[in-house]
């Protein structure tokens, strides 16, 4: 017969194992590998592994003077595009994170002393933002981000108790995802392949082919598009009001006295960007209010979307959302012309 | 919701336990499994909950009352209601497609309201379920019907709803009523954990291998060889044992959690002797229900031949609407006959000629599942030697799984791993083990596997 204690207690060991096996993919550091040639993305590079290989990285290195956070939006950005080719930059965007990932892992970056001096905040556009919590974080970080929000519930009174609920669903939905995504047989596989030296570089990242680049950032190859990209859907009553001012005081609070910090709204298609100035979702004009007046009160610098990132018709965007880098470089050149000078002095 | 998620597994299986064993809630379990089966089952969509809910209120108003004994009508009253829902669901295309020649997703919008008509899981099983406690009332075996909340989670309860085992009423009967002072105690514990890790193991890790090994040949049948055909042949047969005892396994383990004793689904099936014998062992529990629902009110073996080919017919049509599962239902059919007339010569044969001769015929008659007509066409051509295959064989790999699955299905019995005979009853740390392996295992391999192939049934 067998023994249901000892089952469930070999069951954590055995888990626990492979947990610690897959650990040697993320603790692999495959960015200073990429000696000019790019890096390969592998079909089992998912968000969550990426995300734990980019925090790892983080806090191997020495702090950056430049970072960028934010999701796939922000992920093309490079130096070159920010006209910050003299100052050490790395791209911690990671794939389908909202700004509360990009909050997760600025938080830890700082608690280990590695936060950049100068960071720049990606916020997907208010009228398409997934408003979900991390898929890097560890557990332990889970927990503290949960009680956070909880203790956060308790003490504002104006927040309701479905709102703060639905926060503890994204948790639980976050979480869900970042195992389903992490503990993997690819993942497994590739980690018993650097565990037993069966390769000399890392799995998911290889050192030839396209994909990511040594600064963290993504080359992601914008083929012409022959339509303009589809009216996006509005994702509707998917930010929460109060837990964005909360994130945005988190944010200023961890970076006061230690890196300037400048957040900009994600801009959409120049099609979409007509479409949505002219008709607004109204979470959409709400959640822009708040955030413009959150960053006002915590003297943040933010740059709400755009109504035209570019007059130039014959640029061509992947899609709706995703700019080409140059552009989007562009625009926040423009938008902080003193950016280029960040790693000179203190803006 | 289904079994090989994490989300089942980690969410949703730990909550109904803590809800079930919470000692305030002892009075209620009933409901609270009623509850619980519900969302799991509304999880795929709000309208097939309806949809099910309406048939337990139907039949349980329906039968409440002593008059439906030996009252026909009464019991047509019953049944009929259920089975035009499963009627509609799962024919109403089917039928309007072949019979009145009408395209019911054509582009002239024409029946549009029967286009986006989807199926909801499970509806077979448990409108059988509905149907077999409706003519048990009828037939004055069940004299006592139980309350609501009991009737409702005979007809929904979780582990079995969406694809078996079929169940009668009184094979839960009483577990229903001792539902509220149940203890889960530790050999039905381990029992319960062995069957779901067995059962999981034989999901994700053996038919959603073996799956994934036969897709390219499978979507391309007119350039496969006769080895990629033989390999096809082989390595579905396995694949459907693996994925549908899989299912019935966890369905028995999760509901000797919630101290039910289901009956068995399969008996060893490709250790069959004959197609007769296969059917004693394969889905067990829907070859009885034929047998007592249809087979013998048609006379049983008095007509043999007649009744034989109808209830493979309606076997096939249970199966799904379309006519490579007619065609299927009557291939059984013909070797059941077939077997039934040449019996005396064929039980002669050498005891392992017999199941393996038995095992290609059900193994031929799984292509139907796997193709439609056309493409059966071309998959069965690729025997043909003057045709040319552009796909390579399989690979040395691949059929050393398909031999180690063979292996498994005839060496192993999980049934005695579950009560510890395996590896002796002196061994139960090895057992233990086995099972934390093959868990760990599964939830490495959960994020590649796909649903049970008996949820489209």
């Amino acid at each position: 017969m067998l023994k249901p204690s000892l089952f469930f207690l070999l069951l954590v060991i055995f888990a626990g194992s492979t947990l610690v096996i897959i650990d040697q993919l993320f603790d692999n550091d495959p960015f200073p590998l990429a000696e000019g040639n790019l890096l390969v993305n592998n079909p089992g590079l998912t968000g969550p592994v990426l995300g734990q290989i980019k925090r790892r990285h983080g806090l191997k290195n020495k702090p950056y003077q430049f970072g960028i956070f934010g999701s796939s939006v922000s992920m093309m950005l490079t130096a070159k595009d920010l006209d910050i080719e003299k100052c050490s930059f790395f791209n911690f965007s990671i794939l389908g994170e909202s700004l509360r990932g990009a909050v997760s892992l600025i938080s830890v970056l700082a608690t280990n002393g590695k936060l950049p001096k100068t960071v720049i905040v990606g916020i997907d556009n208010f009228e398409v933002h997934s408003y979900g919590n991390s898929r890097t974080v560890t557990l332990t970080q889970r927990i503290s981000e949960i009680h956070t929000d909880i203790m956060f519930y308790v003490n504002a009174p104006n927040i309701r108790f479905m709102d703060m609920l639905r926060m503890m669903l994204r948790h639980v939905i976050a979480q869900r995802d970042t195992l389903e995504r992490t503990f993997t047989l690819d993942t497994v596989t590739a980690a018993l392949k650097l565990t037993f030296g069966l390769t000399d570089q890392h799995p998911m990242l290889t050192k030839t082919g396209s994909g990511f680049r040594r600064d963290g950032s993504y080359d992601w190859q914008i083929s012409p598009a022959t339509d303009h990209p589809k009216i996006l859907r509005s994702q509707q009553r998917s930010v929460i009001p109060e837990y964005l001012r909360k994130d945005l005081e988190r944010i200023r609070k961890i970076s006061k006295g230690r890196s300037q910090v400048f957040i900009f709204e994600t801009p959409l298609a120049p099609n979409n960007q007509d479409y949505y100035l002219e008709t607004p979702s109204s979470e959409a004009i709400q959640n822009r209010k708040v955030f413009t007046d959150s960053c006002k009160d915590f003297n943040l610098t933010c740059f709400p979307a755009p109504p035209r990132l570019s007059e130039d018709k014959n640029v061509y965007w992947l899609d709706a959302v995703h700019a080409p880098s140059n552009l989007l470089g562009a625009y926040l050149q423009r938008s902080v012309p003193t950016l280029n000078q960040a790693c000179l002095h203190d803006i | 919701m289904i079994f090989n998620q994490f989300e089942f597994l980690f969410l949703f299986l730990p909550m109904v336990l803590a809800a079930f064993y919470f000692p305030k809630l002892q009075s209620a379990r009933p409901l609270v499994l009623v509850v619980a089966s519900l969302i799991f089952y509304a999880v795929s969509g709000l309208e097939h909950a309806i949809t099910l809910c309406t048939g337990i209120l139907w039949v349980y108003v329906v039968t409440r009352s002593d008059a439906i004994v030996a009252n026909l009508w009464r019991l047509t009253l019953a049944i009929v209601p259920p089975l035009l829902a499963l009627g509609y669901y799962k024919y109403l295309g089917f039928f309007l497609d072949q019979f009145i020649h009408v395209g019911y997703a054509s582009n002239t919008g024409e029946f549009d309201m029967f286009a986006n008509i989807i199926l909801p899981a499970g509806i077979s099983f448990f409108t059988f379920q509905l149907v077999s406690f409706a003519i048990d009332r009828f037939r004055g075996e069940i004299t006592t019907p139980p309350n609501f909340v009991k009737f409702a989670l005979y007809i929904s309860f979780f582990p079995q709803l969406v694809a078996g085992p079929i169940l009668r009423f009184g094979q839960v009967q009483s577990a229903l009523e001792k539902l509220h002072t149940f203890r889960l105690n530790a050999p039905i514990a381990s029992k319960a954990i062995v069957y779901i890790s067995v059962g999981l193991a034989s999901k994700v890790l053996i038919a959603d291998t073996l799956d994934s090994y036969q897709t390219l040949y499978v979507s391309a049948p007119d350039a496969i060889s006769a080895i990629s055909a033989t390999f096809v042949l082989f390595a579905y047969s396995f694949q459907i044992y693996f994925d549908f005892y899989g299912y019935s396994m966890v369905a028995i383990g999760l509901g000797l959690l919630f101290g039910f004793s289901f009956p068995k689904n399969f008996n060893r099936p490709y250790e069959a002797l004959n197609p007769q014998d296969f059917w004693r062992r394969w889905h067990m529990t829907l070859s009885f229900w034929i047998r007592d629902y249809l087979y013998f009110p048609l006379g049983g073996n008095k007509v043999y031949v007649r009744n034989i080919i109808i209830i493979f017919a309606v076997c096939g049509l249970w199966h799904g609407a379309g006519w490579s599962f007619i065609v299927w239902g009557l291939f059984h059919a013909f070797i059941v006959i077939l077997y039934h007339a040449s019996s005396s010569q064929w039980d002669r044969l050498p005891r392992l000629f017999q199941i393996g001769l038995t095992f290609l015929l059900v193994g031929a008659g799984w292509t139907l599942f796997q193709f439609d007509f056309e493409t059966l066409l071309s998959f069965w051509s690729s025997f043909n030697p003057s045709r040319e295959a552009t796909i390579d064989d399989p690979e040395l790999a691949m059929w050393a799984v398909v031999a180690l699955s063979a292996l498994i299905c005839y060496g192993v019995y999980f049934e005695r791993l579950a009560d510890g005979d395996l590896f002796g009853k002196s061994r139960p740390i090895t057992l233990t083990a086995t099972c934390a392996l093959l868990f760990t295992a599964v939830l490495v391999f959960i994020t590649k596997s796909s649903t049970f192939i008996y949820f489209r049934f």
